[in-house]
C-alpha cells in the first residue's frame, strides 16, 4: 500500500476535492504537483466508479420471507384517564393518611372544646383502673399465701444468702432446660455438598 | 408523535414516521421499512460476505431482528444506521466464520450447469446503460468488486458504506462504533488500496 508523504496532500484535503470544496492552498499544490494531481484524478475515478455499483436485489419474496418471522407489535391499549376524585381515592395509602390526620385533628379539637368532660372521663377512668389492678395483686397475693409450698420457700429465702443461691440454682436449670431443648429440636445438618467436580 | 399526525401516505412518510406506524401494530409500516432497505442492506452484506444464499439469510436475519425489536428503537438514532449496524454485524460474525469465496457476478462458481449458473447469477438494478456502456461498466464495476473483496472487512465496510451507500462519516462511525477519526483513515486507507488494486485498469 502507497501512502502519500506528509507534505504533499492530507486525507481531508483528498476529501476536500471529492467533495468539491479544495482550500486554495490544496489547489495551488495541484497545480504543480504531479503526483497529487494524480491521485486527486484517481481518487475521482474510483468514487465514481463505487458511487455507479449497481444495487444488488434479493431473490423474489425477500420481504415475504422476512415478514413471516415478523411479531407485529401489539400497541398497548389507551386506557383512558380517571377522574380525580377516583385517582384519589384509588390511592391506598393516601386515604390511610388523610383519615389518621383527619382523626387526630378532630380528637384534638374535640378535647379543646370539652376539656371538663375530659377531664371527667380520665379521672375516673384513672380511679378504676387503678382499684381494679390493686385489688387483682392482693387476690392473686392472698392466693399465693394460702398455698402448701408457701411457708418452704419463704423460709428457703429467709436470708439474703439463701435467697441468692435460689435465683443462681433457677438460672442454672433454666439455662440446663434451654441447651437441652435446643438440642432436642435442632434439625440435623445436611451432609457438605462436594465442591469438586 | 400522536399518530392521528401520521395520516401521510407510507412511501412519502419519513423512516421517523414509519417506525411509529409499525409501533402501533400496522403490518404495512413493517413492509415498508423491508422495502426501502432491502437493496442496500442485502449490497452491503452481499458485497461483505460474497455468496448470495448466505447473505440472503443474514439480510433476512438482520431485518427479523431489527423488526421485532422494533418498539426498543430510539427515534435520536437514524433508522439506516440501525439497520446497518444490525446487518453489518451479522456480516462480520458470518466473515470471523468462514473463509471468503471469490465474487462471481456471473454465478456460482460452484454452479455446473448452464441453468445453475443462471439461477445463481446476480439480479442488479438497472441503470439505463447501452449494451457497450453496460459491458465496459461490467468490466470496470467487476474489477472494483475484486478490489473491494481484497480489503480487510472493517475498510471495506467502511468504503462500501461511504461511497456506494453514500452514508456520512458520522453516520458511519456511529454504525460501526467507531471514533470519526478511525473512519476517516479507514476510508483514506481502503480508497488508497483500492487505487493501487485498480491501476492496472489504466494501462
Amino acid at each position: 500500500m502507497s501512502s502519500l508523504p506528509s507534505v504533499h496532500l492530507t486525507a481531508d484535503d483528498l476529501d476536500a476535492f471529492l467533495i468539491g470544496s479544495p482550500s486554495q492552498a490544496a489547489r495551488e499544490h495541484v497545480a504543480f504537483c504531479d503526483a497529487c494531481r494524480s491521485v486527486v484524478q484517481a481518487d475521482r475515478i474510483l468514487v465514481a466508479a463505487l458511487h455507479g455499483l449497481p444495487a444488488l436485489i434479493p431473490a423474489n419474496g425477500f420481504g415475504e420471507r422476512v415478514m413471516a418471522q415478523v411479531r407485529i407489535a401489539v400497541p398497548a391499549p389507551v386506557v383512558a384517564p380517571l377522574p380525580w376524585p377516583r385517582r384519589l381515592l384509588g390511592n391506598r395509602r393516601l386515604v390511610a393518611s388523610a383519615a389518621t390526620v383527619l382523626g387526630v385533628w378532630a380528637s384534638a379539637v374535640w378535647t379543646a372544646s370539652n376539656s371538663a368532660l375530659f377531664d371527667s372521663w380520665t379521672s375516673q377512668a384513672w380511679q378504676t383502673g387503678t382499684t381494679w389492678v390493686a385489688q387483682t395483686l392482693q387476690t392473686m397475693a392472698a392466693a399465693v399465701a394460702q398455698q402448701s409450698w408457701y411457708g418452704t420457700a419463704l423460709a428457703l429465702t429467709s436470708t439474703p444468702a439463701r435467697a441468692a443461691l435460689v435465683v443462681v440454682a433457677a438460672v442454672a436449670t433454666w439455662a440446663v432446660g434451654v441447651l437441652v431443648l435446643r438440642r432436642l429440636v435442632m434439625i440435623p445438618a445436611e451432609p457438605a455438598a462436594d465442591a469438586a467436580w | 408523535m400522536a399518530l392521528t399526525d401520521l395520516q401521510v401516505p407510507l412511501r412519502e412518510a419519513t423512516d421517523q414516521q414509519v417506525v411509529e406506524f409499525a409501533k402501533a401494530g400496522r403490518e404495512a409500516a413493517y413492509r415498508e421499512l423491508v422495502r426501502r432497505y432491502e437493496r442496500p442492506v442485502f449490497s452491503l452484506v452481499y458485497r461483505m460476505v460474497r455468496n448470495r444464499e448466505q447473505a440472503e439469510d443474514l439480510s433476512q436475519e438482520a431485518f427479523v431482528k431489527v423488526l421485532n425489536a422494533i418498539e426498543s428503537y430510539k427515534p435520536e438514532y437514524k433508522f439506516s444506521s440501525w439497520v446497518f449496524k444490525i446487518a453489518n454485524n451479522a456480516a462480520i460474525d458470518h466473515l470471523r466464520r468462514r473463509e471468503l469465496d471469490t465474487l462471481s457476478l456471473d454465478g456460482s462458481p460452484h454452479a455446473e450447469t448452464p441453468e445453475m449458473i443462471e439461477a445463481t447469477a446476480l439480479q442488479i438494478g438497472s441503470v439505463g446503460e447501452s449494451a457497450l456502456d453496460e459491458v465496459v461498466a461490467r468490466e470496470l464495476g467487476g474489477a472494483i468488486e475484486d478490489g473491494i473483496r481484497l480489503l480487510r472487512p472493517e475498510y471495506r465496510t467502511c468504503i462500501l458504506l461511504r461511497h456506494v451507500e453514500g452514508r456520512s462519516y458520522e453516520e458511519i462511525a456511529e454504525i460501526l462504533n467507531l471514533p470519526l477519526g478511525t473512519v476517516k483513515t479507514y476510508i483514506h486507507r481502503a480508497r488508497n488500496e483500492l487505487r493501487i488494486s485498480l491501476a492496472h485498469l489504466k494501462e
